[in-house]
């Protein structure tokens, strides 16, 4: 035993010394802030897998899911900024800024790193609605209330068409629901009028028939794909309103400026490999330009945040 | 829809040995993933998409939706054996799964749910393979006001589960809902209740609660009866009793019963297998002669839940397969892999993909068939296990618990709950006060609420909708049926005993 | 007796809950309920059921009292495997901090099993080692349920393992 213990400790200094050698030494981990099977937590693990290849350690995504994205956003906090704990951010982070609902904030307490994914919504209304246009249900919208479906008050649905109710003059009543999938049982169940979705989600409905698209929520039409061509956009009808939600990845403040460099490097090695671009194409989320780096990363929160801040102090979530 | 020779093509893909070994791999891979607490067959779903992404969409989408039809088997073992139940939907099985487990039983009590599950699965993809367009359809009209009566529905269940002592049955029933209201508000998304704890924001987890309220109270129970005679060695027995075909012939028209209202409540978006099990186990309670059986053992109680669970299981894959709408968490992990194939959802994928629904059944078919058979066997080992001193046994369901808990969101914080509902369930059961009310609460108080304040949002306040929608009508006369049928029975039964004895005078 | 403190610690939550209630920020108008309706109302409910429940235990007591003179008060709970139990799992939620889930879980089961009577060193040992590479190796490699590691070398070695 007494031979034994130099070893072992002999083995222990030679690992705590190893930890110091250039980044990265261990797995990172990649804090994703919602549940398991989510859309993002899906995009997150293609892309950790993708990434530990460039990177040559283990990429571990792990769930830290509930208040929003909040707990995620907070369990990263509390970690070390040695760059080996990496967060997942969606706009409900830069909402949850906007609310104060958190001792963290995002953007005072991370760095961006790079955004990967952007994505447009789509306002969408069943088959047998009376709205034809979206001018239509403008007008209609002026008068009367309009029911409208989503996820998550106080989060990015409910923003966004708070938003562009805000721009047209309509009324409209949200109604919440637990998730996306009940939103579509609503919307195709005629409970409501109203609903934004996503282009992945919402294109074999709209080919059926069964959702007509009114609105993209963007400056320009999706031409790549046939059913879109023929839907206006918002800003085309004169409404400034392109709101949309978008996945990126950020570290903790304060991270070693070297570190950083190498994970953004091999980042956009990855949004741009042949892998991520299938990957891309599956889930139609390269429909819109996704990769943006720190600087234009930081001025979109930015953006979004100015946006936001009226919007939430109207509608009454924010005082 | 029912096309005979694609039928065919699909039983020949199936029937490869490829294919076959991804459906017997899956289903065992998910019975595992079952079985272990706070792992949940979603996550075990997302642990496998990375070996999907290589495989074509039939062999990818066969082994998932038999891994999923594994994980609903598996969670009745760890919840008849050590009481921890792994799933909300497990939380049923438990009430007369346990008990017959510690009576030496639990070789009987693993036998009856898995037979009970695996014909319930078989109903419900038969009802999948023939009935899917009409059946999705009938889902898109069940609308709030529906989903707030359902909910009811399963409340009104306290009066059958908790008939020891109903004042106190209610009282933890409302605990329950209350302590499911905690987090934010799901209309306007303030908090409430939270304390300022931002680990609560998300709401209680229902995971470590249960596990807390039912296996770590068991434990301190066990400690408090066994202290006296100091016996934590090798007492416990375990007789070897299975499970004939004929026995379980007896209960066939509680299979059937709890199979049709599964399938049912399954294919509805947004609803699971926990109500399912819970209003099939009230259903059975209510149908029996003697109800005192029940919570103490009965096997239909055992029985119920089971079958209703996995009916569901099958029964959600109907509006998935069909609208692109998944009828429960797990199905919408199984859509998100579609999607990963370049599938997209909808009400076309069956068009696109017409062998895939014909896949798709004979792989919970085949699943369902294999468990019926080589878990009656297997149990047997299972149940074993049960014959360890309980020194060894009890760090064993505590090392489950703490690390069930902890799983649910890897978060020390979920132990500290387990271990607070540990103390809380302990009294409870210590003073008549009834757990399995407060889990009821727990899974159905944020549902009800949600639903009932939806309605009212869309009409405006006006509380007439909730009794001129017919759906909503008929479900709440089933209700008043449960509640109120045990009261006449009894009633009933008084008059005959004073007619009886008035003639004799 | 222990009823009548236990149902009294119910109504002393119920107030305490009731209390936040009434903090609940009512300022987006949604549906007539509103954001604090449905919990106040749970609240008093349950409020008053328990209040009646503990009327009848009280009564109980009351007519029951006369039996108990001269007992001694004895609360069975102050034992040592049940305050052991409690405390070996409160123990794990810290101390996994710092030394990392599989050592704990090792010091657990052996503590566990102590505590409730084995004495066979040897039994004990293998017992809780072999528990605690299962758990592990399961949970941690298999699952990539993100274990706690502990801090400093023994971070670094649980990388080792899972």
């Amino acid at each position: 035993m007494k031979k034994l213990l130099p070893i072992l400790a002999l083995a222990v200094m030679g690992l705590v010394s190893q930890a110091t050698a250039a980044y990265p030494e261990r797995p990172i981990e990649v804090v994703v802030p919602f549940g398991e099977g989510s859309a993002s937590d899906i995009f997150a693990r293609k892309f950790s897998e993708l990434l530990s290849l460039k990177l040559g350690k283990p990429v571990q995504p792990i769930n830290k899911k509930g208040g929003g994205g909040l707990i995620g956003m907070v369990y990263a906090a509390q970690q070390k900024n040695n760059g080996y704990t990496l967060l997942e951010i969606t706009p409900s982070h830069v909402i949850a800024d906007v609310l104060g609902t958190a001792p963290v904030k995002l953007m005072r307490d991370f760095e961006p790193l790079c955004r990967i994914q952007s994505d447009m919504y789509i306002l969408g209304v069943q088959k047998n609605s009376k709205f034809k246009t979206f001018q239509e249900m403008v007008e209609y919208g002026r008068e009367h209330e309009i029911t409208f479906a989503g996820v998550s008050p106080g989060g990015l649905d409910d923003m966004t068409l708070a938003a562009l109710a805000d721009a047209t003059n309509m009324k409209i009543k949200f109604v919440p629901y637990k998730s996306g999938s009940e939103v579509k049982a609503a919307v195709l169940g005629g409970e409501v009028d109203i609903y934004l979705d996503k282009v992945i989600s919402a294109i074999n409905y709209i080919k059926d028939g069964s959702v007509r698209p009114m609105i993209v929520l963007d400056d320009q039409r999706i031409m790549s794909l046939d059913v879109f061509k023929d839907v206006p956009t918002t800003v085309e009808l004169g409404y400034n309103v392109t709101i949309g939600s978008w996945r990126g990845f950020v570290v903790k403040k304060g991270t070693p400026k070297e570190i950083k460099d190498i994970l953004i490097a091999k980042m956009k090695e990855v949004a741009e490999s042949p892998e991520y671009k299938v990957f891309a194409e599956q889930t139609l989320a390269n429909l819109s330009p996704g990769y943006l780096d720190a600087d234009g990363f930081a001025k979109q929160w930015a953006k979004e945040y100015a946006i936001f801040d009226p919007i939430a102090r109207k509608i009454g979530l924010k005082k | 829809m029912f096309d005979f020779s694609l039928m065919l093509e699909a039983l020949y893909v199936i029937f490869t040995p490829t294919n076959l070994s991804f459906v017997i791999g899956g289903m065992m891979i998910g019975v595992l993933f079952g079985s272990l607490p706070g792992i949940s067959a979603s996550m075990g779903i997302v642990l496998m998409l990375p070996f999907t992404y290589y495989m074509g969409i039939i062999p990818s989408c066969i082994l998932l939706v038999a891994l999923y039809v594994g994980a609903s088997y598996g969670g009745s073992i760890t919840a008849i054996m050590f009481n921890t139940p792994g799933t909300p939907e497990a939380c049923a099985r438990t009430f007369d799964g346990y008990p017959m487990a510690q009576q030496g039983k639990a070789g009987r009590a693993l036998g009856l749910a898995m037979s009970g599950s695996a014909i319930g699965s078989i109903f419900s993809v038969f009802a999948m393979l023939f009935l899917a367009p009409f059946l999705s359809q009938v889902a898109l009209k069940i609308q709030s006001a529906e989903y707030f009566a359902l909910t009811i529905l399963g409340i009104a269940c306290i009066a059958s589960v908790g008939s020891k002592n109903l004042i106190k049955a209610v009282i933890t029933g409302l605990i329950g809902i209350m302590i499911a209201l905690i987090g934010m508000d799901p209309m306007t998304g303030v908090t409430r209740m939270t304390f300022g704890s931002l680990s609560l924001l998300g709401g209680v987890e229902f995971i470590p609660v249960m596990i807390g309220a039912f296996a770590m109270a068991e434990i301190l129970k066990q400690i408090i009866d066994r202290h006296e005679t100091k016996s934590f060695d090798g007492d416990t027995q375990v007789k070897m009793e299975t499970l004939t075909l004929k026995e379980l012939f007896i209960y066939k028209v509680t299979i059937i019963k709890s199979a049709i209202i599964g399938t049912l409540i399954g294919i509805l978006p947004g609803t699971g297998g926990s109500i399912a099990a819970i209003v099939s186990y009230g259903e059975a309670v209510r149908s029996a002669k003697d109800k005192a059986r029940f919570g103490k053992g009965a096997e239909e109680g055992v029985l119920a839940p089971e079958t209703a669970n996995n009916a569901a299981a099958g029964g959600a894959m109907v509006p998935t397969l069909v609208l692109g709408i998944p009828g429960s968490p797990t199905t919408a992990i199984i859509l998100a892999a579609f999607v990963l194939q370049g599938l997209q959802p909808g009400p076309q994928l069956m068009k696109e993909q017409p062998l895939l629904l014909y896949a798709i059944f004979f792989s919970m078919l085949l699943a369902s068939i294999v468990v019926f058979f080589v878990a009656r066997v297997a149990v047997k080992g299972f149940a074993q296990v049960l014959k360890l001193p309980y020194s060894v046994l009890a760090p064993v369901i505590v090392m489950f618990s703490i690390i069930g808990a902890f799983a649910v969101s890897n978060d020390m914080g979920e132990v500290w709950m387990m271990l607070g509902f540990g103390l809380f369930g302990y009294f409870m059961k210590k003073y008549d006060f009834s757990p399995a009310t407060l889990i009821l609460g727990l899974v159905l108080g944020r549902m009800m609420e949600e639903n009932f304040r939806r309605q009212l949002l869309l009409s405006e306040g006006d509380y007439s909708e909730f009794f001129t929608r017919p759906l909503t009508l008929l479900i709440f006369g089933f209700t008043a049926l449960v509640i109120f049928s045990p009261m006449v029975a009894t009633y009933m039964k008084k008059r005959k005993l004073k007619k009886t004895i008035t003639i004799e005078e | 007796m222990g009823e009548i403190v236990f149902h009294i610690a119910i109504l002393a939550a119920l107030g305490f809950f009731y209390n936040d209630t009434l903090s609940i920020d009512t300022t987006r108008i949604t549906d007539v309920v509103g954001a604090a309706g449905f919990p106040k109302a749970i609240i008093v409910l349950t409020f008053v059921l328990t209040a009646i429940s503990l009327y009848f235990v009280f009564r109980k007591y009351i007519e029951e009292s006369h039996k108990n003179i001269g007992k001694k008060l004895v609360i069975e709970e102050l034992n040592v495997q049940f305050l052991g139990l409690i405390g070996s799992v409160v123990a794990f939620i810290f101390v996994s901090e710092w030394l990392g889930y599989f050592p704990t879980s090792i010091l657990l089961v052996f503590f566990i099993m102590f505590l409730l009577g084995q004495r066979k060193i040897s039994k004990i040992f293998i017992t809780s080692i072999v528990t605690s590479v299962v758990f592990t190796l399961i949970f941690g490699k298999l699952l990539h349920v993100p274990l706690p590691r502990g801090i400093g070398f023994i971070q670094e070695l649980s990388f080792l393992l899972y």
